[in-house]
């Protein structure tokens, strides 16, 4: 796993050297590698798809941009989703202060790409995810959905493993008080059951 | 096992991304206790519904997206050939729906095209009005001198004004291209005055350390090259001993200090840039007594 790790740190290294030569392929590469994960934070973090996508196309200019700055010696991928973490900060800073219109829109749902995929408990549980404090979603998102290591979220956040572990715990706690409220828990008790 | 320890040990195994039946005694506690039941349960909701969240994938365009703004921004620096273009704004981004609705750039274009024309119609309304009422107080004010002249001689006496006559005797016998050389060298005066002070010889300045001088002696020599003033051979006192104490006060006379040694037209100027460093000196790290308001 560690030299899979090291493979793949590697090539990371020889894109971004590449990006840094100005090479456009290279470029499409590495955008390519990490569209998903920044384009699944950033919609995590925003919930809406055009905004998420704004977001992810400002977050790999803005990284392509500053390529010179990111530590080799670091994996690339939290330094990315720190990028798109401020960015996503940012647009719901800016998001809370549009005229009340606009925010209402932004919580009309958004349209679902197949009805047949909608799983109540997953959509209970992004909705509670989006009423949660930005820092504890950014964390928990990077943690369950992207399944980034806690020192690796740490890198990502700027800040100390304990306060990624807090961060991480409270969002659960949160999250499931909000279930709770709206009786979804209930409703899905395999837990006692596998237990 | 406690009730106590019930969440922590489940948040453990979450942390550990272990499923929660593969612990034995959170398994038995849960059998006997109600309320770590109900929390359990409240865990396993989470985590499955975290578990059928739909992979959500950009758009196929999105690539592209980015390329074409970043060959933008790289087409921007290069025009503007700044070397600070790290930290310049993104060119502003258009909205995925509108990309959607309309493809071409134009209409963004035009939209900026009318926004700027407005603005300029509005700006040269504003300066006409303003010529307007200019012109109007001129006119209203020669008439008003007219009629309170019309009685006099068809001379302009020199207005006499209390206190003036000691200034008015002393200048007797001054040609005008005296005092006119008196004032040029005494600009000069102070122009040699602030060649030799520096930025760096401010008292407070002697509290930062070394590690900001640098700093202050590249922001001494940008502003002597922002105002036209000579270089100077040494950087001024160097560190000296960290004050005790420093008020705003004394940071108001560093003020008038910089101030006294340069020509007039540039104190509002250098007052400003003074207090930027001083401004500067107060959040930096590492200075002994920062000036607080």
């Amino acid at each position: 796993m560690p030299a899979e790790h090291d493979d793949q740190a590697e090539k990371i290294r020889a894109i971004v050297a590449r990006c840094l030569a100005g090479e456009t392929l290279a470029a499409t590469e590495l955008v390519d590698r990490f569209r998903q994960q920044v384009f699944g934070l950033a919609y995590r973090m925003l919930g809406q798809r055009e905004d998420a996508e704004d977001v992810t196309q400002e977050t790999f200019v803005r990284a392509l941009r500053s390529l010179r700055s990111w530590d080799e010696t670091r994996d690339f991928m939290p330094w990315l989703l720190a990028i798109a973490g401020n960015r996503c900060r940012t647009f719901l800073a800016s998001r809370a202060r549009r005229p009340r219109f606009a925010s209402e829109c932004d919580h009309l749902p958004d349209p679902a790409p197949s009805p047949a995929a909608i799983r109540t408990l997953a959509e209970e549980v992004e909705l509670a995810l989006r009423g949660i404090r930005a820092e504890y979603r950014q964390a928990f998102v990077l943690f369950h959905e992207q399944e980034l290591s806690y020192s690796e979220i740490a890198q990502a956040l700027g800040c100390p493993v304990g306060t990624v572990k807090t961060w991480v715990h409270r969002a659960r706690r949160e999250l499931i008080d909000r279930l709770r409220a709206r009786d979804v828990v209930g409703e899905h008790s395999s837990a006692v059951r596998r237990i | 096992m406690q009730c106590e320890e019930f969440e922590s040990r489940v948040n453990d195994l979450l942390d550990e991304r272990r499923l929660l039946l593969a612990d034995a005694d959170l398994a038995a506690h849960a059998s006997v206790c109600a309320s770590c039941a109900t929390i359990a349960r409240g865990y396993d909701a989470l985590v499955e519904g975290v578990a059928g969240w739909e992979r959500v994938e950009p758009s196929a365009d999105l690539t592209s997206r980015v390329l074409s703004q970043w060959e933008l921004v790289k087409a921007q620096a290069a025009q503007s050939d700044s070397a600070d273009w790290d930290s310049a704004e993104l060119p502003a981004l258009r909205p995925v729906g509108l990309q959607r609705m309309t493809t071409a750039t134009p209409e963004e274009e035009g939209f900026w095209t009318v926004r700027r024309k407005r603005a300029f119609a509005g700006g040269t309304l504003a300066a006409a009005a303003l010529a307007t009422a200019a012109m109007l107080l001129i006119i209203g004010g020669v008439d008003r001198f007219r009629e309170s002249n019309q009685d006099a001689a068809n001379t302009i006496a020199t207005p006499e004004v209390p206190g003036d006559e000691a200034v008015a005797s002393s200048a007797v016998g001054i040609s005008p291209a005296t005092i006119a050389k008196s004032s040029v060298s005494e600009v000069q005066a102070r122009q040699s005055a602030a060649a030799q002070f520096t930025l760096t010889s401010l008292p407070i300045v002697g509290q930062v350390t070394e590690t900001y001088r640098p700093l202050l002696e590249e922001t001494d020599r940008t502003v002597r090259k922002s105002f036209g003033l000579p270089a100077t051979s040494g950087s001024g006192p160097t560190t000296g001993s960290a004050l005790a104490t420093t008020t705003t006060a004394q940071a108001e006379a560093d003020d008038s200090a910089w101030d006294a040694y340069l020509p007039d037209q540039m104190a509002p100027v250098t007052q400003n840039a003074v207090r930027s460093v001083v401004a500067l000196l107060r959040v930096l790290p590492g200075v002994d007594q920062p000036v607080h308001q």
